[in-house]
């Protein structure tokens, strides 16, 4: 017996040198790119729209981003031609420009770029900011003054403080600016405009109570050319003001007894004249618009006045004469631009109905329109309601123009719609601020049901009625195949495959023998739900709802499809931050995407929701009911029912709860189902505060309980699911006094199980903590460096108690602590592990790189117990020698050349294969693959050769044959001698 | 007295306000490959974008210490550690994550040259007739025939005395087989108990002949 054990050791040894050996070669090969992985590149909320300035139809879209990206999308199917993403350092982007230069980008704190709108390759980066020694830069305006071509163009950007121009031809931008007096208000208070064929700019600034002050400058000398004031004491807003051609102002007063307009030139501050707006039939005026452009010469001398509820009437100036044109009234009016190209000028109404979208195009001149000029579009459903609205107008042969809409929703979708009501393309940019992510299975196919029904009751049925059963359910697989083939056929997606994954065999939505395909459901912060399929990344189901939006969702999977008859239920349950709004809950069917509002069985929780929880075990229908706790400590389950309660009854429930605000650590014994009872609390020191916190996955499987050592001995694991681990960081900045604080709690009795102190260390951190080990991340900074800490808590070499585990159950020694800490080459935005069926396999650590990878590496290399001066003992362990850095090989890539841009999170999932664990991250792009730390051992490889080994076999048969035949002739000769 | 703070609180001010620029060049051929490469200081907190010449700025940098990187998805650069001081005077120096004292330094503005293509991917075994003949399936099929044709040939087995040195040599190799029981007898010993005797016959049969 000792015998085989030494044999059984020696065995491993060899497994784990040849592990190690092979590490490296677990690379992907050039062929295998996208074949069982796919990357979805997002830009974020679009804020900011360019179109191609040209006459005639963009092939591009420019768009600016809450991520702070700046992209080029197609706008023929809406992929991303290229992405450029800026520093946040920079500020949010301000303006976006598309002039004959390129792409021109201010960001707030005055960093301008311009990208080359073909390639996005920067031709040109100044920042405006960078002799400033103020505090306050802001930029408020951006225009570019469009110059001849020798000259340059020049870029105009109007700050709280001063103008500042650039010119945008040179390599070395010649940056002139101009201060004011003093520090003006703020933006809508301002507006900026330029005057290309004067070469001029053009500042309006409202001063409350005063009126406005026109200021006109030179742009080649930034002189000012002329200042007047337009007095007036009653002015509140620049909507109802407007340039016109030849320095006119136009604005309206709304004073009651005494509503006016009035033109006005800008340059002298002389009234040219007034009209009481008595005579043209007028109340008030919401707002006067003008052409949108910033260029003074694009405007013409019409305007067009919003009145009343969706009223329109068109104001002409002729020769300083102020007259009315047509008249229009349109129903549930948005918004109204107008848009000028060469001789034609069109205004472009919105109307939003529900979930209807109308844009008419009318001649400003004439105020005609027809349905050539309508744009009539229905909102798809889930993609919640309209935010902005930009128009792209160009110029057409049979027409005098066309236009296209660009749609942003609340959903955060872009939607680009054409004439008469077609969606060029849609976009879910919801999707680049995932908050959390599942990867449930799918549900078995109808033939596998009734085969997995045929079993339910096999002890009660008789042989031939199991026949029978037998019989029924295959035939009902045959209906059901050829049913699939009748469906795919029809839609033609017969010999289309979603992947090239030679694993995956059966492609509809049903679980695959290897349980390789799955249902990705995902939580935006925006307030949207997906469902994703996981072999190449569409979208199966979407659902929005405006109940979610700035909620904290957090997502229940109370049932997995693995209950048959009984349907996947999951409960989405919003919180508001800030706890004045009452909770969401709604319940999902996480495979169809069916929700049913669930709000009103929350109805008796009077305050705020602290903690909720899946309870371990289910009733009776395999739901596991979900437990919210409230602030004043009444407990509450979700479903209610004398069943759940007394599944409640038979736990013996402990919570944690962790406010990082107050530092508080608390935890909660639940008994009964009415009340929490607290049972103690730990309070970080006020010096501190709490910035992470991991607690071990429930239900986690672990293979082995301890490690064999060199000596033939075990050392058992400390395998106490209670811990949690809690870290904190100074509120001391300071490099020389700041530090990060870890506890390792009991979360049940309270019990701190150890603690560490990292002397000039901060955050930010990223954990992972699972069986007896946890990793986690941070910055030294007084060495300036990541390090990357590992911690493993063993037992000893008895086990306390073989067959349970209690935290009350009173130990002789607390558990030994080993820790070692690695240098990082690289910054971590975050930190994963890979999850296996059986947790046979070894673990994969996931490293979300900053720079833009998915980096994975055997946890091997974070074992705590490598030494400096390895002896025999460790080589025959296979433990490595200790080496203070992590070495990052790019063959360990899991997204190899991929970029991912900002990973947030990382998730994993097991699959029916023990080798394999499914990987999806989040962040500004959507990844997944999968992953075998342990290589692929219980496939074939693909590479695998068929061929070979038959021709081998047959070949080893017929030599078998011949040598039979030829030693029996030769035994025969010999016989005869 | 006065005046100096005064003084100081002006110098930290500006020190704390200013804000410099990194400024280098990265020497790859223009093209695809340049327009996805991305210069990150502090793995992205502050951004440079490389101009068509391979030149670069990153603006906005205050005073301090940074990890300079350039990021391309096909060469690979080493990091590089830029000091900007309170002053905008900056210095670059080689990147020493295990020994941070340790500085060598390098030019400013900073020209960074690829150490090579970035090797992400394993490569597949071309065929080749080396690599054939290693394959455990080639040897096994292979080997025994050397040895069952060749080696017979090589060597006049009738000669008496060449027999018996090979008879002495194989003795050398196995040389615990008379006291090693043999594992097929010890299992068809182990399974039938009842007639051993046939067994033990039949493998005194085998010995007899290898005897012959």
């Amino acid at each position: 017996m000792m015998l085989k054990k030494s044999a059984m050791n020696r065995y491993l040894y060899v497994c784990v040198v040849s592990a190690l050996f092979f590490v490296l070669s677990n690379a992907l090969y050039v062929d295998q790119i996208g074949k069982y992985d796919w990357t979805k590149n997002l830009i974020g909320k679009v804020e900011l729209v360019a179109f191609d300035s040209s006459v005639s139809i963009s092939k591009n879209v420019f768009v600016a981003t809450d991520k702070n990206v700046v992209a080029s999308i197609s706008a023929k199917n809406g992929n991303i031609n290229w992405r450029r993403t800026l520093a946040f350092n920079d500020g949010k982007i301000k303006s976006l420009n598309h002039v004959r230069d390129g792409i021109v980008s201010v960001t707030e704190a005055g960093v301008a770029r311009v990208f080359e709108a073909s390639s996005g390759v920067t031709k040109w980066d100044v920042n405006l900011a960078a002799s400033k020694t103020e505090e306050e830069f802001l930029v408020h305006q951006v225009a570019v003054l469009e110059q001849s071509y020798t000259e340059g163009n020049l870029l105009v950007v109007l700050t709280n403080t001063e103008i500042i121009t650039a010119s945008l031809s040179k390599h070395h931008p010649k940056v002139k600016s101009v201060a004011f007096d003093q520090d003006i208000s703020g933006a809508e208070y301002n507006k900026l405009l330029i005057d290309s064929q004067s070469s001029q700019i053009l500042h309006f600034q409202l001063e409350l109570r005063r009126g406005i002050s026109v200021t006109v400058y030179d742009a080649k000398q930034l002189e000012i050319i002329s200042q007047a004031n337009v007095q007036n004491d009653w002015l509140a807003t620049l909507d109802t003001v407007a340039v016109l051609e030849g320095n006119q102002l136009l604005y309206s007063c709304n004073e009651p007894e005494s509503e006016m307009l009035y033109l006005v030139d800008f340059t002298s501050g002389k009234v040219l004249n007034s009209v009481r707006l008595e005579l043209f039939d007028i109340e008030s005026v919401a707002s006067i618009v003008s052409v949108s452009n910033k260029d003074v010469t694009t405007h013409g001398p019409n305007v067009l006045l919003l009145h009343g509820q969706g009223k329109v009437s068109h104001i002409k100036v002729d020769d300083g004469d102020v007259k009315i044109g047509w008249k229009k009234e349109l129903k549930s009016l948005r918004e109204v631009v107008t848009k000028q190209l060469g001789s034609e000028e069109y205004s472009f109404f919105t109307s939003i109905d529900n979930q209807d979208v109308t844009i008419t195009a009318m001649s400003v001149k004439t105020g005609l329109t027809d349905d050539s000029l309508t744009i009539r579009y229905q909102l798809p459903a889930n993609t919640g309601e309209i935010s902005s609205i930009h128009i792209n107008m160009f110029l057409k042969r049979t027409t005098p123009i066309g236009f296209r809409a660009l749609l942003t929703t609340t959903a955060d979708t872009v939607l680009l719609v054409a004439h008469p009501n077609r969606l060029a393309w849609q976009r879910d940019e919801s999707l680049a601020s995932i908050s959390s992510a599942n990867m449930l299975d799918l549900p078995l196919s109808d033939g596998d049901a009734g085969i997995e029904a045929e079993f339910e009751e096999a002890e009660r049925t008789s042989v031939p009625d199991m026949f029978a059963k037998r019989v029924k359910a295959q035939a009902s697989q045959v209906v059901s195949f050829f049913k699939q083939m009748a469906k795919e056929l029809d839609e033609g997606t017969l010999f289309k495959h979603k992947t090239r994954d030679p694993l995956i065999q059966v492609e509809g939505l049903t679980r695959d023998p290897f349980s390789l395909h799955k249902m990705i459901v995902v939580v935006t912060k925006a307030g949207s739900l997906f469902g994703i399929d996981s072999l190449n990344g569409e979208v199966v189901w979407r659902y929005y709802s405006s109940l979610l939006t700035d909620r904290d969702i957090h997502l229940y999977v109370q049932r997995t499809t693995a209950h048959f008859p009984h349907p996947p239920q999951a409960l989405i349950l919003g919180l508001d931050p800030q706890q004045q709004l009452n909770p969401v809950l709604l319940e999902l069917n996480p495979i169809t995407g069916e929700v049913e509002d669930k709000t009103d069985v929350l109805g008796g929780i009077k305050s705020a929701i602290m903690q909720a929880t899946l309870l371990p075990n289910p009733d009776s229908s395999h739901l596991r009911p979900l437990l919210l706790l409230d602030t004043d400590l009444n407990v509450h389950l979700i479903p209610k029912t004398a069943e759940t309660e007394s599944v409640l009854k038979q736990l013996n429930l402990y919570l944690y709860d962790i406010n990082s605000l107050t530092g508080l650590i608390r935890s909660f014994s639940i008994k009964s189902s009415n009340v929490a009872k607290p049972t103690w609390s730990v309070t970080v020191p006020n010096t501190h505060r709490i910035i992470q916190f991991g607690g071990k996955p429930s239900g986690e499987k672990i293979d082995s309980l301890g490690r064999p050592l060199a000596d033939r001995s075990v050392l058992f694991k400390y395998l106490n699911p209670n811990v949690v681990a809690v870290l904190s960081e100074s509120l001391e900045q300071n490099v020389d006094r700041c530090s990060l604080m870890l506890f390792l709690i009991d979360a049940v009795t309270g019990q701190m199980i150890h603690s560490i102190v990292h002397k000039r260390s901060q955050g930010p951190v990223h954990l992972v903590h699972s069986e007896n080990w946890l990793l986690y991340s941070y910055r030294n900074a007084k060495l300036r460096r990541i390090e990357v800490s590992a911690l493993e808590m063993y037992e000893g070499k008895t086990q306390f108690n073989s067959t349970s585990f209690s935290s009350f159950h009173v130990r002789p020694n607390p558990p030994t602590i080993l820790q070692q800490a690695y240098i990082f080459p690289y910054g971590i935005s975050s930190i994963g592990v890979s999850k296996t069926e059986k947790g046979i396999t070894s673990r994969q650590i996931l490293f979300g790189l900053k720079k833009g990878s998915l980096f994975g590496i055997p946890r091997k290399l974070f074992d705590p117990r490598r030494s400096l001066h390895p002896n025999e003992k460790h080589r025959e362990e296979g433990i490595m020698p200790y080496s203070p850095e992590v070495p990052v090989p790019p063959e360990l890539f899991l997204s190899y050349n991929l970029t991912l841009e900002q990973i947030d999170g990382i998730y994993c999932a097991p699959s029916a294969l023990e080798s394999t664990s499914l990987v999806f991250t989040t962040g500004l792009d959507l990844f997944f693959t999968r992953t075998q730390p342990s290589k692929m051992f219980d496939v074939l490889k693909e590479d695998f050769d068929h061929m070979f080994i038959g021709a081998v076999l047959i070949g080893l048969f017929i030599a078998a044959l011949v040598t039979r035949r030829l030693s029996q002739v030769k035994q025969l000769n010999k016989s005869w001698r | 007295m006065y005046r100096r703070i005064d003084c100081l609180l002006l110098l930290l001010c500006v020190s704390l306000c200013t804000a410099f620029k990194i400024e280098g060049k990265v020497s790859i051929p223009s093209g695809k490959a340049l327009e996805e490469t991305r210069v990150l200081v502090d793995d992205g907190t502050y951004r440079g974008f490389i101009k068509n010449d391979g030149s670069f700025v990153v603006h906005n940098i205050p005073s301090g210490s940074y990890v300079l990187e350039v990021v391309s998805p096909v060469y690979f650069f080493e990091p590089i550690r830029v000091e900007l001081s309170t002053k905008g005077n900056v210095r670059a120096r080689k990147l020493n994550l295990v020994k941070p004292s340790a500085v060598s330094l390098l030019k400013y503005p900073v020209d960074l040259k690829p150490i090579g293509l970035t090797k992400y991917f394993q490569e597949r075994e071309k065929f080749s007739i080396f690599d054939m003949l290693k394959n455990p399936m080639v040897l096994m099929m292979v080997l025994p025939m050397l040895i069952l044709v060749v080696l017979p040939k090589m060597m006049n087995t009738s000669d008496p005395e060449v027999r018996k040195e090979m008879e002495e040599s194989m003795k050398m190799f196995n040389p615990g087989q008379s006291q090693m029981p043999d594992l097929s007898e010890a299992v068809t010993n182990f399974f039938k108990s009842g007639p051993s005797k046939k067994s033990a016959s039949s493998t005194k049969s085998i010995k007899s002949k290898k005897q012959k």
